[in-house]
């Protein structure tokens, strides 16, 4: 009688618990195998393959990708006209004063800017985009798709274009079609005088800030 | 007996092998291979990033401000002038000529000759490049010019006698010129670099290149341009490349330059590209592994 009360558990209770702790024991590797399927990571998006711009553009501004910069010629445009300045004419009057054009509709004037690089300098021209001064026009032609193309001006052509010309893709087209690259540097509305000004030159240090890579 | 023949084998390879104690037990490692990409210069060029350098950017010595200014008088900084905006060969270089006719001292006449070698060379000419008793930054924008030059015609045998020799001495003349540095990058990949020779020794000379040019400044933007520019200068993208071999030292420089930039996604995509290339890939991507192991510590 002793004896049968100090037996510890019966045999049924042992078979549950073992039941039990297997059970518990499957529960646990279920949770870890959810815990990991939560783990894995989604897919990355491929990155860019590129550091750069991932493809070439059609150049509208001048190359600057070349070692050397290319040499182009100016224009002015005002809707209708293309006019390829004379360069030349206008360093006759920067080399002699009593040469520079001044008139109502224009005029010149260059400046050597004082500081430490004797290089610097400003060449400011004031014009009426419609009307510019004759001896700074070298040649001028009508943009249209069988129209001429200019026979002086370099292959890349800076150009002015006037503050009201809302298009310019007659012109790109035009010079698309001649060959030449077309750069467009957009004008101010004129002044009370009519005129515009623009500055052509280089700065203190413009040298090192335009030609990052050549 | 055989375990002792076994032993016997194994034992150099157990003696390079580092091991290392964890609690009771010891763990060999392989001894790893010895690095082939400079890693002080990656490590220092990432620690640095951003931060200006004394690589100097620009045309000519006088531009960068690698000599001093010259003492020019007005008419010739008129003549200077000039030349700067002329869109005639002949205009420009006459006033560039005028100018040194009236040069004072040596050096504003050199830095005249010079300003008339790269006006020639804007206007797409083929000038004369002398080199005679020049030294330090002028000698070198001679000696890119000379090599600028003969490029467009350039077989890859010339890039490799010539040209690269030309712009190794004009980097050794000035190394603060940056657009040296560039070139004797594109100057190795144009020599289409030779079969001959160890891997290990041809990746530590195009990471050698790859590092001074990096020295400039090491921005995701800067050398993102450098490499948009690089590709400019061999008209095509390492994916388009006709030359595979080409494509896959192109694709290590990508790498490479990614990840001293900062930017370990576009490294990793550009290494995933190395995989299975043949030739040097994979001692290629072993160093873009390891480089990239420690950049993450």
């Amino acid at each position: 009688m002793r004896g049968q009360l100090q037996d510890p558990m019966p045999e049924e209770d042992d078979t549950a618990a073992l039941d039990l702790s297997i059970a518990f024991f499957s529960a646990v590797l279920m949770l870890f195998a959810f815990v990991a399927f939560q783990l894995a990571r989604t897919p990355q998006p491929d990155p860019p393959a590129t550091l750069a711009q991932p493809d070439t553009a059609r150049p509208v501004l001048p190359p600057t990708w070349s070692a050397v910069a290319e040499r182009g010629s100016w224009a002015v445009y005002d809707g209708e006209r293309l006019t390829i300045l004379d360069m030349d004419a206008i360093a006759a009057g920067m080399r002699d004063v009593l040469e520079a054009y001044d008139g109502e509709d224009g005029y010149q004037a260059l400046t050597l800017l004082s500081g430490p690089d004797p290089r610097a300098f400003a060449l400011r021209l004031s014009f009426r985009p419609d009307a510019l001064p004759a001896p700074w026009r070298r040649e001028v032609t009508r943009p249209a798709p069988e129209a001429p193309c200019p026979e002086t001006s370099r292959r890349l052509l800076r150009t002015y274009v006037a503050a009201d010309v809302a298009d310019v893709t007659p012109l790109a087209r035009y010079l698309d079609a001649c060959g030449a690259q077309f750069a467009p540097l957009v004008l101010r509305e004129p002044g009370d005088s009519g005129r515009v000004s623009v500055q052509i030159g280089l700065g203190p240090g413009s040298y090192s800030e335009e030609a990052m890579f050549r | 007996m055989r375990l002792l023949v076994i032993l016997l084998l194994l034992l150099p390879g157990l003696a390079q092998a580092q091991w290392m104690r964890t609690g009771l037990e010891f763990h060999g490692q392989p001894p790893q291979p010895d690095p082939v990409v400079d890693r002080a210069r990656v490590e220092a060029q990432q620690a640095r990033r951003c931060e200006a350098s004394a690589i100097r950017f620009g045309d000519t010595a006088a531009m960068r401000g690698a000599v001093a200014p010259p003492d020019w008088d007005d008419p010739t900084r008129t003549s200077a002038a000039i030349a700067a905006i002329a869109d005639r060969p002949d205009t420009a270089l006459q006033a560039l000529d005028a100018a040194a006719l009236t040069a004072t001292t040596d050096e504003a006449a050199t830095v005249l000759e010079a300003q008339a070698v790269l006006t020639a060379l804007q206007f797409g000419q083929s000038p004369t490049v002398p080199t005679n008793d020049l030294s330090g930054p002028h000698l070198s924008d001679r000696l890119f010019w000379q090599a600028l030059a003969r490029a467009p015609t350039a077989t890859p045998g010339q890039w490799t006698d010539q040209i690269l020799p030309a712009l190794d001495a004009a980097f050794a003349a000035d190394p603060t010129s940056f657009q040296v540095r560039a070139w004797r990058v594109i100057a190795w990949l144009e020599a289409r670099p030779p079969a001959a020779g160890q891997c290990a020794a041809r990746i530590a000379a195009f990471s050698d290149r790859l590092l001074d040019l990096s020295e400039a400044s090491a921005c995701p933007l800067m050398l993102g341009h450098v490499t948009h520019a690089i590709d400019r200068a061999l008209g095509s993208r390492p994916g388009t490349d006709s030359d595979r071999a080409r494509a896959t030292w192109r694709r290590f420089g990508e790498a490479l330059l990614a990840l001293v930039a900062g930017a370990p996604e576009v490294a990793a995509h550009r290494r995933a590209e190395l995989t299975g290339a043949g030739g040097c890939a994979a001692m290629m991507g072993a160093e873009l592994d390891a480089l990239a192991r420690e950049g993450e510590r």
